[in-house]
């Protein structure tokens, strides 16, 4: 269609942009006085985990945003609210939207729409206030998550100490190792004294080389002390395992009960419930095996038993008359001496190897706590409140819908005249009928009527 | 000035013929509205067509129309009741019953050389058939009123005959069929040679129009100019 007869069809459908213009604005007049709400709307600021360092693992979190998705939203502030408003009746009167911004700190609008300007500033402040609470629950490692995510890697350093403890265990028992450094040492101080004792003697030798009863008896005691060895270190590692857990998990619900996470909270707290039972039951099997056999300190025991060994070997040897006699106990010793040292490379490595196990096992457990506690930051440290809820002015809200409607409006009426004027079959005028034919037109007839005579 | 169209009756005391066509709306005559913008309207045309067809040796006009209902006849008439201010006027009806009714009803010396029965002649008081025609207004309006297919197959030319009519002084005055219905239309206009076009106000595709007004000038007629019918 040419420009000019477009134009011209405009112009002769006037009424048409009119009309659909009065449609548009009383429409927006009735979809504004219908929808009327008021709104306000809160600025919160969020504080983003820094950028990890290269090969650092920050774990993903929720946004703030996606907060006003979840029903516990609305059914809290609900609940805060105590006037009989449900959840359900609060959907989609609460928002948070992303601010946008080039850089810094991202910045949420948390809008909350209402009959009255001051009950949606009341909206909206509580909405503020769950949804800090909120951020910081949805984005609290749950500890056991967190455990079943390292459970394997637990299981397999558990396995590798219980498999070094096992041969640690086995070598001691096989070849009477239990404590041998300090043995060694407490041997090679009895082997000095007791060639002290020979450059001090004189003449032939003289005595039986029979130890005394005292010696067998220390020996004996020694002994038993040695063998309770393998236990009494397993149950001890166990009873500190276990208090260490207990210490790890109150400073947790400590740190929980501070940032508001209850969820959490809760689950911290259950698994402390189960820690101190493992405690409890570690400490008693520990403090019964202690009971039993008469030990509190083993180490001291063994430490003060050797001592006594040592003394009484000497004294036996002191004893004795003649070189030969004491040669001979020396000789005892020395045999014993070097049976401890040829045992003391394997014993170390059988040990190397529980040490490093349990350095895992403690490694790991400790990454686990690390990671629930670690992440917990208190929800006000991580949501900063930076303007409380205010009232939005609906001006603009209204221009726009005006100014939507009229342009809506006008391009509707465009088209529509556009269509019309392309379908209609219209008369054309004097000018255009005498162009197109050719032809001039001579006459017009009028309608006939009685009318319009001209006597007189 | 007299009223030619007659109302048509059938059954008893009507024409006793074939009823093949009727006006649903009986023609408004000039006589009906003297001194009306209506009947000024009819006598400014019968002006121009005498004006534009001064120099033409063939004083005759088809009135044309694309459609039917187009206001043909009613121009037709009326420009011939125009015509006979000025002069004697043949209306070549397209209408046969109408023209033969006429014809039967008042059967003249025909001056023309087509036969007393198929061409007539409205005097001053002549009555077409009893209480159908109105009175002539005019006392000396003369119009004749014939078939023109019938007037086509008189004479060994029709040209002849025309030309004798304009010899004679008589305005040869065609209602042709409608133009996008019926070829007639243009044979007799090619006839006639001179021709008016009849355009009825209201919304329709133009492109009819020029087609029509391709084929007229491919036929040689002389469209002299257009009557835009308002009502």
């Amino acid at each position: 269609m040419e420009l000019d007869a477009y134009l011209k069809a405009i112009f002769r459908m006037w009424y048409v942009p009119l009309a659909l213009l009065a449609l548009a604005i009383c429409g927006s007049w009735l979809y504004l006085n219908v929808t009327d709400e008021a709104e306000a709307t809160a600025t919160v600021a969020v504080l983003e985990p820094r950028a990890p360092v290269p090969g650092e693992f920050i774990p993903p979190r929720l946004g703030f945003d996606v907060i006003d998705e979840s029903e516990e939203l609305t059914n809290r502030v609900a609940s805060r609210l105590d006037d009989g408003t449900t959840g359900d009746e609060l959907s989609g009167s609460i928002s948070i939207k992303l601010k946008p911004a080039l850089n810094g700190s991202p910045v949420y609008l948390v809008s909350a729409s209402a009959e009255s300007e001051a009950r949606a500033i009341k909206l909206a402040n509580i909405a503020v206030e769950e949804a800090q609470i909120l951020y910081g629950e949805f984005n609290t490692p749950s500890l056991k998550d967190v455990r079943a995510a390292f459970q394997p890697e637990l299981d397999g350093a558990e396995a590798d100490e219980a498999e070094a403890r096992a041969a640690l265990s086995r070598f001691v028992a096989d070849n009477d190792a239990y404590s041998l450094p300090i043995r060694t040492d407490q041997q090679i101080l009895l082997i000095s004294q007791l060639r002290s004792s020979i450059n001090t003697a004189s003449g032939p030798e003289n005595g039986s080389g029979t130890e005394s009863a005292a010696l067998a008896s220390a020996r004996s005691e020694l002994e038993r002390l040695t063998s309770l060895g393998g236990e009494f270190d397993s149950l001890s590692f166990e009873a500190d395992l276990a208090s260490d857990a207990v210490i790890r998990l109150e400073a947790q619900v400590s740190q929980l009960v501070v940032s508001g996470a209850e969820d959490a909270l809760s689950a911290a707290e259950t698994e402390l419930e189960e820690a101190r039972s493992r405690q409890i039951e570690a400490q008693a099997a520990f403090d019964a095996f202690k009971d039993e056999h008469g030990v509190s300190d083993l180490a001291g025991a063994i430490q003060s038993q050797l001592l006594r060994v040592n003394d009484l070997a000497v004294a036996d040897a002191s004893s004795l008359e003649g070189v030969d006699a004491r040669q001979a106990a020396l000789t005892i010793e020395e045999a014993e001496l070097q049976r401890l040292m040829s045992l003391e490379p394997e014993y170390t490595k059988l040990d190397s190897a529980l040490t490093q196990a349990e350095d895992l096992r403690f490694t790991i457990e400790q990454q686990i706590l690390g990671v629930v506690v670690a992440q917990t930051l208190p929800s006000e440290s991580q949501v900063k409140l930076l303007e409380s809820a205010v009232a939005v002015s609906g001006l603009w809200w209204t221009m726009i819908t005006y100014t939507l409607a009229v342009m809506l409006a006008i391009f509707l009426s465009l088209t529509l005249i556009y269509l019309l004027a392309f379908f209609e079959r219209t008369f054309p005028t004097a000018e255009e009928l005498e162009r197109q034919l050719g032809t001039p037109i001579i006459v017009r007839i009028p309608e006939a009527t009685e009318q319009g005579g001209s006597h007189g | 000035m007299a009223s030619v169209i007659p109302k048509l009756r059938t059954g008893h005391g009507g024409l006793n013929i074939p009823l093949l066509g009727r006006h649903e709306k009986s023609i408004p005559l000039v006589s009906q509205y003297p001194d009306t913008p209506f009947s000024e309207s009819f006598r400014l045309l019968a002006l121009n067509v005498l004006a534009l067809t001064r120099n033409k040796s063939r004083k005759s006009i088809a009135v044309m129309s694309a459609f039917p209902r187009d206001g043909r006849t009613t121009v037709a008439v009326n420009l011939a009741v125009a015509l006979a201010e000025h002069a004697q006027v043949v209306l070549y009806d397209r209408d046969e019953v109408s023209a033969r009714s006429m014809g039967r009803a008042v059967a003249l010396e025909a001056a023309t050389g087509y036969g007393a029965d198929h061409v007539s002649r409205l005097g001053a008081s002549d009555t077409l058939r009893e209480g159908e025609v109105e009175v002539s207004a005019k006392q000396d309006s003369r119009v004749w009123i014939a078939d023109p297919v019938t007037a086509s197959r008189n004479g060994s030319d029709d040209l002849e005959g025309i030309e004798h009519l304009s010899n004679l002084g008589v305005f040869s005055v065609f209602d042709l069929p409608p133009a996008s219905a019926s070829a007639n239309a243009f044979t007799l206009a090619q006839k006639v040679e001179t021709a008016i076009y009849v355009i009825r106000q209201r919304p329709q595709d133009m492109n009819v129009h020029l087609g029509i007004r391709e084929h007229l000038a491919r036929l040689g007629v002389d469209l002299i100019g257009l009557v835009v019918n308002e009502y």
